[in-house]
């Protein structure tokens, strides 16, 4: 009797725990503002406990990360000193360049772009799976961070803030698979859309399969869209031309390492 | 007593969530998958039985939406399912034994990655068949690599003797 009463109350429990889910997934569908309250208030209140089981987990991470830069140290050193040469043939090139445009600055009167302000932030936490790739950094609302802005680190853009709570942020990388940012290539200035997908490809999309493009094209950040415009964002790593496509399907690789990144720059706007 | 365990076994699943968030997630980057809040609620179905581990599984599962999820209440409603998967693997004529444990922490992950596929699938996400075969390959194995690791702590945080935890004394519990 007592073994009955015991299943009936688990199938009880079951099937409120699955009513009352199915009331929870369709509210975060439909973006409530109360799940956003409770979500916020959950991020802070384990913001302080996260952030000490980080620092405790932390010298691990570092460990894996250096394990995997041994393992890819001599392909590294190849590229390196591929890129060097290639910079160095670019560097008297640019000093003119600068000079230059320096010379018709000050004859135009033009300003030079001034920098933006940053909020420095430590990754706390991840998420990664299929269908996301976000990170949770240990500033919020408190510290000025708000919804939209953008994440950098030395490398280029990370990501962008989806989520603020008063002390601390999630945040979007650009390889998740809803990430939408406004790019332009620094090359022929023309701009496209950067979008990540669910095997962590960043794929450059509307660019016209008129357009030349190149494998080595640097991509940027646009000014029309919610970043700063010129935020380094990746090189293009492949060029597809599909017959019948008016788009050119183009993959690029990031700057930053997503793997590694223990401290960021949030940009105020 | 019973109740100290329950609040004992429930700490440690706030810890494991915590590990998830900050270790487990990151090491995802690298195709090592492991799902250690699965496991600790697999554990706690065969140690403190089906009540136990469904309501577990939803509050580790709300916690983890809320900090990390795209989502809100998925996880939550997949770890209540998986709880009372396990439940019913056992009580089908599952012995409590660890090759039996390993074979139901496989057969449960199998399943948490098809149900989540099917939900996603379901609410509009595209699947990449590729990441899921993978996945369905090396989670798995990596999620029993990880059970010879919980199931001890939630054995002896059980104040449970060896004998019974190898034994059927339990199975009335469920």
């Amino acid at each position: 009797m007592v073994t009955l009463n015991r299943r009936f109350r688990n199938y009880i429990v079951l099937a409120i725990i699955i009513v009352l889910c199915l009331i929870i997934i369709t509210a975060s569908f439909k973006e409530s503002d109360f799940i956003k309250n409770i979500k916020t208030r959950t991020v802070d209140f384990f913001k302080p406990i996260q952030e000490k089981f980080h620092s405790f987990i932390s010298p691990f991470t570092r460990f894996i990360n250096s394990i995997r830069d041994y393992i890819n140290l001599r392909q590294k050193y190849l590229d390196l000193q591929e890129e060097n040469s290639l910079l160095r043939q670019k560097y008297s090139e640019d000093i003119n360049i600068k000079v230059e445009n320096d010379s018709l600055r000050k004859l135009l009167g033009v300003k030079l772009r001034e920098d933006y302000e940053t909020i420095t932030a430590r990754v706390i936490g991840y998420s990664e799976s299929k269908w996301q790739s976000e990170i949770i950094l240990n500033a919020g609302k408190s510290d000025g961070v708000l919804e939209g802005m953008g994440v950098i680190n030395e490398d280029g853009l990370i990501g962008v803030v989806i989520l603020a709570g008063n002390n601390s942020c999630n945040v979007r990388i650009i390889d998740d698979p809803r990430s939408n940012i406004g790019v332009r290539i620094l090359s022929s200035r023309k701009l496209g859309i950067i979008q990540g997908s669910q095997d962590r490809k960043v794929t450059l999309n509307y660019i016209s399969s008129e357009e030349s493009v190149f494998k080595g094209d640097i991509i940027i950040t646009s000014e029309y869209g919610n970043l700063p415009g010129e935020i380094l964002i990746g090189r293009v790593s492949k060029v597809n031309e599909n017959p019948g496509d008016p788009y050119k399907t183009i993959e690029v690789e990031p700057f930053a390492d997503f793997k590694k990144i223990e401290y960021v720059l949030i940009i105020k706007q | 007593m019973k109740i100290f365990y329950k609040f004992l076994h429930f700490f440690i699943l706030i810890i494991c969530l915590l590990l998830q968030i900050v270790f487990f997630e990151y090491i995802k980057t690298f195709s090592i998958n492991f799902d250690l809040v699965m496991v600790v609620i697999i554990a706690v179905v065969i140690f403190d039985g089906t009540f136990w581990g469904i309501l577990f599984g939803f509050a580790a599962g709300m916690m983890l939406d809320l900090l990390i999820g795209d989502i809100i209440g998925v996880s939550a409603l997949i770890y209540s399912l998986n709880a009372f998967i396990v439940s019913k693997l056992i009580t089908s004529g599952f012995k409590l034994k660890y090759l039996t444990y390993s074979f139901i922490v496989f057969l449960v992950t199998e399943i948490n990655i098809i149900i989540v596929s099917l939900i996603r699938y379901l609410f509009n996400f595209s699947s990449n068949w590729m990441q899921m075969g993978l996945e369905l390959t090396t989670k798995p194995v990596l999620n029993i690599v990880l059970m010879f690791i919980i199931f001890p702590v939630i054995s002896i945080s059980s104040g449970m003797a060896r004998e019974t935890e190898f034994g059927f004394k339990y199975k009335n519990k469920i």
